[in-house]
């Protein structure tokens, strides 16, 4: 049973489930939608798709970065996890999958109605995260809205008094999976193995091989198990938080303070250095929001944060390049070190991990970060009841610098053989290689990235007998910095927000923008977006009066075009540079050329997003809440290379024209079920996202068969080649030639041999070659995603539950050395089990070793295509929540005592590594962690 | 006084705001007028339409052209070059893609002459070198007028009728419905262009001021018309046989020979490996050189063609074929024939010796080809079978003969002392005039007749290329005019062997078809040696078993071309 049935079964017996639970009744929901620029709408009259996540949802996972905290916490936002250097784990975002065709796909992220950085910032400055996902609530962004935005908003002050609240939680991680490589013995086996089937003689005789295995002669024939010698059982982070929040008279205040720290997976056993050269990370957050009422009708609000950062790693291995020599290198190609304490190494694999780590020296980044906001509302009752205006300026800084401190050291190259008769070693060659060398200082400046805005804005609102009115205009100016060429980017938007509600039953929206930048050419920098959305509370409705089991029912609709800024400067001129040189005079000197590059295309545009929603947010029987959604976006004016419409008669290179289309749908439905018998409380929540895009327009190359073409398939479809098992001994292969016995030529191989994977030929002319690829499996983005979340509570004792799994999504295992055994003078691992043999040849499910590159075997195919679904337990915590007799006695509030694990476990079919991260690079992590809070 | 502030705050942030989104940080010029107001500017991009020019250094995926004609094989399979003669090649699967580049070019020089078109740059005329820039320039737009009849010559000899579209366009619609202009028509474009345009160049750039060799001379201009008007007047593109063509294109190589302002002369040898100052290939100052394209140091050339088992070969080498070697003619005139038992015999010689059947012929054979028992490099090559330099040592010659012509044995490809060295690449030489001479004059007068004004007659020209001291072969006479025809193919295949000519000249004669008298086979030949204590034998051996069709006299237009542009039929067959 595959897993994608498996998890089918789970969800439907879960919405079953859910269905049986008897229920009570609750008051609606009351809570505020946020639209971004400080505006926000009551949920009741929302029209909007927009999803959100509270600061209670997000305190349900320990992340370093918070993006870590939204695995299957918002329906329509998919969350996908990186590797990579443990405090940048990031995370992908992308809101109902894709619809353009570039990787610029990514959601605007808006913290406090600024772009900004949400790895910047900590979970326990976070009140809630919205996420944007249709029209009425995305044209309010112009050129910036059509991929989604999400909006970040921080804890503000209260009223009166004061709160604080002091946490600190340990974590313990390690390698959520870390691949099975082969020892010595096996890798030596491997590559006889290899060899032999290539033809070619053994490279290890059966007393070397006795030799790895019995580990003889340790300095010659060493046997290394990397993982085990670079890493230690476990990482760890400590976290502590504090924050105040109180107010008192006319201010209110916010105020956080946060440490994180932490140490890698680094094995620092070997007390070599006066330093540390551990992977660690160490960062200091804090943030002041205050509210400040300057007169009866002006209110200044004011935002500081700002955090300290560095790391620390050996001298010259960056985490990458060390987890790629961890995974790359052999286990025989030499010891850690020799017998006479000399570092090993080779002229194959040069770089010793466990030397490179000690010896290097260290190298840290440091990096600064502040964002500061300043608004300041003016209540114009004066001139007219209900309008208000407000200015606001933000100034954001970002800097990092490295600083490295490194060194050179010795190591030694050693082989010998074996003799055959009496098994002792001889030819002895010791090569020693580099120099101890003292430490080298070197600072370099990482980048700086500066960002201002500005925003006024005006604000009116009326009621009238059962009308009510709300209208906002703002304008915005947006500039960013960065370092180098066309990294600045100049931006306005003009944007406005008409809401009119009659009698708290019907409800229309006007959502409008005019927004330019500095991308587009001089004299055409604006495009207009306007978005209209409905709302039609049914709920409150006579005929309804009667439905007891519905206490809420709305339906949402909304329809309207969003943009997106083209990711290239300039295109509207033409282009003249670069050209090739040419040789004159009897001294055949050179002179530079200069040629047109590139033509103007005049009819730049951005992209435009044409996207209709259709909602339903209802809660019955009092306890459960359902919310649906329904979207249709067709995008268009994406730019796509002009070659394949334009002849080459032309005689220019192609500039990129307008002319992609793609049309993006899908539906999100999330149900949370809350409810308490007594004193046990209990909630569950399912949620799912399906989003699936289709290329209309691309302006494709001709293909000669139908098969061959992208359009009209997903963006990012994978195409390979359809394997038809491998060939076998007694298939008739010639062994000379890279012709199949029925005649077909296998065009990526000189030789074609048995174990070799066997093609099928999709258009029939006798040939394998890039004709015969077709579309398999689905896109490394998935289509679904969905979660299910659980919570228990009796008496303060409470148990959490994420689970968050995707589905309709593949992967080509193509990392050399995990899943490519050997290639590149890569590794093997125990994937590779299943490999041909002439032995196993009748179960083998991969082709047979080789030391070459056989790109036969190494390409895309459905050989190593697999189904990249999974399902993880994202998070499990048990808490307990002192009584308050207990909370009395100690002079404090609230207290709670936690113990939770994160990525626990994961359902899938690749097993191997992590199916989110398949690649060579510090592992993704499993943590469990520790914790208590109190406040006071 | 509140309002007023807001409305004062909201128009300053409206107009700044509108400057900025002016900003931009681009790092090349967006205009052509940028390009062409700066005198250094202007001459590199004539520099960069230079650059087009071809070669055939390894211009086809690593191959020689010749590859593709009977002259050679290539070494590498699955590569484009083998496509030509598999059945691979198609509209689908263009190969030699040069379509889009002579386009380009074509755009380049009609964009460099509406803007250069007038200038007089009147802003630099204090500066001490006006007016030597000024005369530099002013030859500027025959130069490009030159190179762009070239570009069209390309393109006409490849695809037959092609676009010539007006000026620079930018219309897309007007591009992607431009129709085809008729092959002679191209010719009397080209025809016209080159008669407008010699006599503004100079003959010889070392007159110039500036000394610029390597620019486009008057000869260049007149051989470009020859060459032209020989094809356009050959079987594949004049069916009827129209003689005033032949007559057009002896009169055109007949203007060259008598033009007193040429001062062209043949090399005393033909090709020297060792020693570039003696042959006219790799020498820019030759005497026999009408016009190269030039390269800079290079070893690539050598790396691919050096014998294999040479340190620092790596066998992309283009190996000349039996086909090829067949042509070559003992040194007191006779042909040299391998029969199926392996038996060299040249009946008629005094100095052939059938043991040694490489020895005694034409200089130009082993100046031009590699053979078993060559030095090189100071070894000796062994192309037999188990020997040092063939098969089975991988990626060895599978015709039993390296390349020599092009290749610079001076150059160092192993070792520490690895050295680059200048190439260039003859597109026009004297040779070619005389031959072209022969054939047009046998064509539109017979073998001994001299027409009136004309320099001497087609056997007398053939003969000027064939007993020149670098070939050494006696004169023929007494040919009549199919024989002659004959000798002038043979001594084509010869003299202009791996120079980018023989894949164009069996088209354009047809020599394909089965009924032409001097028809020659698709199939590609090589020699396989066996060595047994010294002694050699031979056998000429199949090595590549080719496919023609005679829809490859043209090539095929690439089929995105043909589907963007309904106006562009398809070349017939394809």
């Amino acid at each position: 049973m595959n897993i994608r049935n498996i998890l089918k079964v789970l969800f439907v017996s879960f919405s079953s489930i859910l269905l049986l639970v008897p229920m009570h009744a609750q008051p609606a929901d009351s809570s505020q939608v946020h639209l971004g620029y400080d505006i926000s709408v009551a949920a009741d009259e929302n029209k909007a798709a927009v999803g959100v996540a509270t600061a209670e949802d997000l305190s349900k996972f320990f992340t370093v970065n918070p993006g870590n905290s939204l695995y299957g916490q918002i329906p329509g936002l998919t969350v996908m996890q990186n590797g990579g250097d443990w405090w940048t784990q990031s995370v992908t975002f992308r809101v109902r999958g894709q619809s353009n065709l570039s990787n610029t796909s990514a959601a605007l992220v808006l913290i406090d109605g600024f772009e900004r950085s949400l790895a910047a910032i900590t979970v326990a400055e976070i009140e809630s995260i919205s996420v944007l996902k249709d029209a009425s609530a995305l044209a309010l962004y112009g050129q910036r809205g059509a991929n989604g935005v999400i909006l970040v908003t921080t804890k503000r002050g209260i009223e009166e008094g004061l709160s604080v609240d002091v946490s600190y939680e340990r974590s313990f991680n390690q390698p959520f999976r870390l691949p099975q490589m082969l020892d010595a013995y096996g890798y030596a086996n491997a590559m006889n193995e290899a060899l032999f089937l290539d033809g070619q003689d053994y490279l290890y005789t059966k007393e070397q091989l006795d030799a790895y295995k019995d580990g003889t002669y340790p300095d010659y024939y060493s046997s290394v198990n990397w993982f085990d010698e670079a890493l230690r059982e476990y990482g760890y982070i400590d976290d502590f938080n504090a924050t105040f929040r109180g107010g008192k008279g006319r201010t209110r205040y916010f105020v956080s303070m946060n440490y994180l720290g932490g140490e890698g997976l680094l094995d620092q056993s070997l007390d070599m250095n006066n330093y540390s050269t551990q992977l660690n990370y160490g960062r200091a957050n804090i943030r002041t929001n205050l509210d400040i009422e300057l007169t009866k009708t002006t209110m200044l609000k004011f935002n500081l944060a700002g955090r300290v950062s560095g790391t620390n790693r050996p001298g010259k291995a960056t985490s990458a390049n060390l987890f790629s020599n961890l995974y790359n290198i052999p286990s025989n190609a030499f010891p850690v070190y020799y017998s006479d304490g000399l570092w090993g190494g080779s002229p194959t694999y040069t770089q010793n991990p466990i030397a490179e780590v000690y010896e290097t020296g260290y190298a840290t980044s440091h990096e600064r970060t502040y964002y500061a906001d300043l608004t300041l509302t003016q209540d114009l009752k004066a001139i007219t009841e209900g309008l208000s205006a407000s200015a606001s300026v933000s100034f954001d800084n970002n800097v990092s610098y490295w600083d490295q401190k490194t060194r050179d050291f010795v190591y030694s190259y050693r082989t010998a053989d074996i003799d055959e008769i009496n098994g002792l070693t001889y030819n002895e060659i010791i090569t020693d290689y580099g120099e101890n060398t003292a430490l080298a200082f070197n600072t370099s400046f990482g980048g700086q990235l500066r960002r201002a805005n500005s925003i006024f804005k005006l604000n009116y609102d009326k009621q009238w007998g059962l009308n009510s009115l709300n209208a906002t205009a703002l304008f915005h100016a947006n500039s960013e910095v960065g370092d180098g060429q066309n990294t600045t980017y100049h931006r306005i938007n003009n944007a406005g927000l008409v809401n009119y509600s009659y009698n708290n039953k019907y409800f229309a929206g006007l959502t409008m923008s005019y927004s330019g930048n500095n991308i587009l050419p001089e004299e055409d920098h604006f495009r207009f977006y306007p978005a209209v959305s409905m709302g039609w509370m049914i709920s409150k409705e006579s005929f309804m009066e009667n439905v007891g089991a519905v206490d809420y029912l709305k339906l949402r609709a909304s329809t309207g075009l969003v943009g997106l800024e083209p990711d290239v400067f300039h295109l509207h001129i033409p282009k003249f540079s670069g050209g090739q040189n040419y040789l004159y005079t009897d001294e055949n000197e050179s002179l530079g050329g200069l040629e047109e590059n590139r033509r103007a295309n005049p009819d730049i545009d951005p992209e435009k997003a044409f996207i209709s929603n259709i909602g339903l947010d209802a809660k019955v029987f009092g306890k459960l809440r359902l919310n649906i959604d329904a979207f249709y976006e067709k995008r268009s004016e994406i730019l796509v290379s002009e070659s394949n419409s334009t002849s080459n008669v032309i005689g220019v290179a192609s500039t990129q024209v307008t002319d992609g289309i793609v049309e993006n749908k899908g539906v999100e439905v999330s149900a949370l079920w809350s409810n308490s018998v007594g004193e046990f409380k209990y909630s569950f929540g399912a949620q799912s996202s399906f989003a699936r895009n289709k290329i209309i327009e691309q302006n494709e190359t001709f293909r000669e068969w139908d098969y061959l073409e992208r359009t009209g398939l997903p963006v990012g479809q994978i195409f390979g080649l359809q394997d038809d098992g491998l060939w076998g001994t007694d298939d008739g292969l010639s062994g000379i030639d890279n012709v199949s016995p029925n005649g077909v030529l296998y065009t990526f191989t000189q030789v074609l041999k048995p174990g070799d994977v066997k093609y099928v030929d999709q258009n029939g002319d006798d040939r394998i070659d890039e004709f015969d690829v077709i579309a398999i499996g689905h896109n490394t983005l998935p289509e679904i995603s969905y979660s299910f979340t659980l919570n228990l509570e009796y008496k303060g004792l409470g148990v959490d539950a994420l689970f968050q799994g995707v589905s309709n999504v593949s992967q080509i295992l193509n990392t050399a050395g995990i899943f490519w055994p050997l290639y590149n003078n890569n590794n093997i691992t125990s994937f590779s089990n299943d490999r041909w043999t002439p032995a196993t040849q009748e179960t083998a499910t991969l082709p047979r070793l080789t030391p070459e590159n056989n790109d036969n075997n190494y390409r895309n195919s459905t050989i190593w295509l697999r189904d990249a679904s999974f399902l993880k337990l994202r998070t499990l915590q048990i808490y307990y929540q002192l009584p308050e007799n207990v909370l009395k006695n100690m002079k404090l509030e609230r207290s709670t005592v936690f113990l939770r694990g994160h990525n626990l476990f994961s359902i899938d079919e690749i097993q191997v590594v992590d199916p989110e991260e398949t690649g060579k690079v510090y592992p993704t992590l499993r943590s469990f962690n520790v914790g208590l809070s109190v406040g006071f | 006084m509140k309002r007023k502030i807001l409305y004062f705050l909201l128009t300053f942030t409206l107009i700044t705001g509108c400057e900025l989104l002016d900003y931009s940080e681009q790092s090349f010029y967006d205009d052509p007028e940028d390009i062409f107001s700066n005198f250094n500017r202007t001459s590199q991009f004539l520099a960069d339409i230079y650059n087009r020019l071809p070669t055939d250094y390894s211009s086809v995926d690593g191959a020689m052209r010749s590859a593709a004609s009977d002259e050679a094989e290539y070494v590498k399979q699955n590569t484009d070059v083998q496509e030509f003669t598999n059945g691979q090649w198609s509209a689908f699967n263009s190969l030699d893609a040069n379509w889009a580049n002579y386009y380009s070019g074509i755009r380049s020089v009609n964009l460099f002459l509406e803007y250069i078109n007038g200038r007089t740059y009147e802003e630099y005329q204090y500066i001490d070198t006006y007016e030597d820039e000024m005369a530099r320039f002013d030859k500027y737009q025959y130069e490009a007028r030159f190179l762009r009849a070239f570009f069209y010559f390309e393109l006409a000899k490849r695809y037959g009728d092609v676009p010539m579209p007006d000026g620079v366009i930018d219309d897309i619609v007007v591009i992607n419905s431009i129709e085809k202009t008729p092959f002679d028509n191209i010719i009397t474009y080209i025809v016209n262009e080159c008669d407008a345009i010699r006599d503004s160049l100079p003959t010889d750039w070392n007159d110039m001021i500036y000394l610029e060799t390597g620019r486009v001379t008057a000869g260049a201009v007149q051989t470009l018309k020859v060459r032209s008007l020989l094809y356009s007047a050959s079987p594949l593109h004049n069916p009827t046989n129209d003689v005033t063509k032949w007559e057009a294109a002896a009169a055109a190589a007949n203007e060259f020979l008598i033009n007193t302002d040429f001062n062209y002369s043949f090399e005393n040898v033909y090709y020297n490996s060792n020693d570039m100052s003696q042959g006219v290939f790799n020498n820019r100052e030759s005497n026999e050189l009408i016009f190269e394209r030039r390269q800079g140091n290079a070893n690539s050339f050598e790396r691919s063609n050096f014998p294999m088992g040479f340190e620092g070969a790596n066998g992309n080498a283009t190996c000349p074929s039996q086909n090829l070697v067949d042509a070559y003619q003992t040194i007191d005139g006779y042909d040299v024939i391998i029969d199926d038992n392996g038996t060299w015999s040249a009946p008629g010689s005094v100095v052939f010796d059938p043991a040694s059947p490489y020895d005694n012929r034409d200089l130009r054979f082993q100046q031009t080809i590699i053979v078993n028992g060559s030095d090189w490099k100071g070894s000796t090559v062994e192309t037999f079978y188990g020997g040092a330099n063939g098969l089975p040592v991988a990626d060895a010659t599978p015709t039993g003969y390296y390349l020599k012509k092009h290749v610079r044995q001076d150059i160092e490809i192993s070792g520490s002392n690895v050295t680059t060295k200048e190439h260039m690449w003859v597109l026009f030489k004297l040779g070619e005039i005389y031959l072209n001479y022969a054939e047009a004059v046998n064509e539109a007068y017979g073998p001994t007749n001299v027409p009136g004004g004309f320099l001497m007659d087609a056997t007398t020209a053939l003969n000027n290329i064939r007993s020149r001291p670098a070939a050494g072969l006696p004169p023929v006479f007494g040919l009549t005019k199919d024989e002659l025809r004959s000798v002038i193919i043979r001594e084509r295949q010869v003299e202009l062997a791996f120079e980018d000519h023989r894949f164009w000249d069996v088209r354009r004669w047809q020599l394909f078809d089965e009924s032409n008298p001097d028809n020659v086979t698709e199939d590609l030949y090589g020699i396989e040696i066996l060595e047994d204590n010294g002694n050699f034998t031979y056998s000429k051996i199949l090595v590549d078993d080719r496919l023609w069709d005679d829809k490859m006299y043209l090539y095929p237009i690439p089929y995105k071309e043909t589907n963007i542009n309904s106006n562009l039929t398809q070349n017939p067959g394809w």
